[in-house]
């Protein structure tokens, strides 16, 4: 996926994993839960073996946070 | 009028006085210039272009030799815009390349009505197939082989992407070879009415081909994006056509384009749309520009 952030005028091209979470995020404008974003998650992708998808989906969750395309929020 | 019809005379006083005006694609450009290898290499390499319109040109620009104590040693060649240099001079005897580098700054640094991208482009049947790459990809190398066996040539460098619409607006030009390139061209297409070689210039040895006169004469019909394909030269590789997902082939869009953040969303918009409309494609090929030529006749044809 590629996305253009309006707020830096930066264009970004996510991976595979990175595509996945935001299209989740995408479904849920008023946020979603870390755990039920890694079941829908869970649902579409396969990681390959030693990956632990929790510790990806975090490490993405990061790196869109740094980019300003997402912010986390506590519950 | 086309530049053919002025006589070596006419040509020269044009450059000498108020300017030869070229239309070329889209814009005009005047152009004044003292060096003979100017001269020659518009004679040659704009001979099917019209000439433009006496009282206005989009872009007034020169090369002419630098006032400074180097003419009487080691004679120099001054590129100007609208009186400004934008760049430091060249040695005299890349005079022809240094007006045609020039011209691509003012297009880039200045035609934001398109998005600029670095890409050569060539047409099928008004369908147009965008050849994004960095220097060193073989890009010139497969554009002059395709131009040669006959897909109309809309741009060796630069292709505009016309912001409103999305079309491809041709701007056909003399085709840049390079290196290794020259004579890979010139077994190809024997007859190829190539320029002079010029030496040991910042690519190298380099020397340009003229663009086929009916491509010149079909520039203002525009084409309508068809084909992204990325080209890869890699020595002795079997020509070898692979389908690229959408977004890489964004991204080559993207990361070629010259002018990309001015334009900001309307940009980013404009590129998916070129993008939703093509069929994108990694072509990797080894010079056997036989087997390249035959791969995309066999895309076009299969439309």
């Amino acid at each position: 996926m590629v996305l253009y952030n309006e707020a830096t005028g930066s264009t970004h091209h996510l991976t595979s994993l990175g595509t996945y979470v935001m299209l989740a995020l995408l479904q849920h404008p008023a946020g979603i839960d870390f755990a039920a974003l890694v079941r829908t998650i869970d649902a579409c992708v396969e990681l390959a073996e030693g990956l632990v998808l929790q510790d990806e989906v975090e490490r993405v969750l990061a790196g869109l946070a740094e980019l300003r395309l997402v912010a986390r929020v506590a519950a | 009028m086309i530049i053919a019809d002025l006589s070596a005379d006419e040509l020269r006083r044009e450059l000498d006085g108020a300017g030869l005006r070229i239309r070329v694609g889209p814009i005009v450009v005047a152009v004044r210039s003292s060096f003979s290898a100017v001269a020659d290499g518009l004679a040659l390499h704009y001979a099917a272009h019209a000439i433009g319109p006496p009282d206005f040109a989009d872009f007034h620009v020169s090369v002419e030799p630098p006032l400074s104590p180097r003419r009487w040693f080691a004679p120099q060649a001054l590129f100007r815009f609208d009186g400004g240099p934008p760049f430091t001079p060249l040695p005299a005897a890349q005079a022809f390349p240094l007006f045609e580098w020039g011209l691509n700054w003012c297009i880039c640094a200045h035609c934001h009505q398109y998005v600029v991208v670095h890409a050569a482009v060539l047409a099928r049947k008004g369908r147009a197939m965008i050849l994004p790459a960095p220097p060193g990809s073989g890009k010139s190398t497969l554009c002059a082989a395709l131009a040669a066996r006959g897909w109309r040539l809309l741009s060796d460098e630069l292709t505009l992407i016309d912001i409103e619409t999305g079309v491809i607006v041709p701007i056909p030009r003399p085709i840049s070879l390079k290196n290794a390139s020259i004579a890979t061209i010139a077994r190809f297409w024997p007859e190829a009415p190539m320029g002079a070689i010029v030496p040991d210039t910042l690519k190298g040895s380099v020397a340009h081909l003229q663009p086929p006169a009916q491509s010149v004469r079909s520039s203002a019909d525009m084409a309508v994006p068809a084909w992204i394909v990325v080209p890869r030269y890699r020595p002795a590789a079997a020509a070898e056509l692979v389908p690229l997902g959408r977004s890489a082939a964004f991204m080559q869009l993207a990361d070629n384009a010259f002018n990309y953040s001015t334009h900001g969303r309307r940009g980013f918009e404009r590129l998916v749309d070129v993008v939703d409309r093509s069929q994108c494609f990694g072509f990797t090929y080894g010079g056997a520009l036989e087997d390249a030529v035959l791969t995309f006749d066999r895309l076009a044809d299969a439309v």
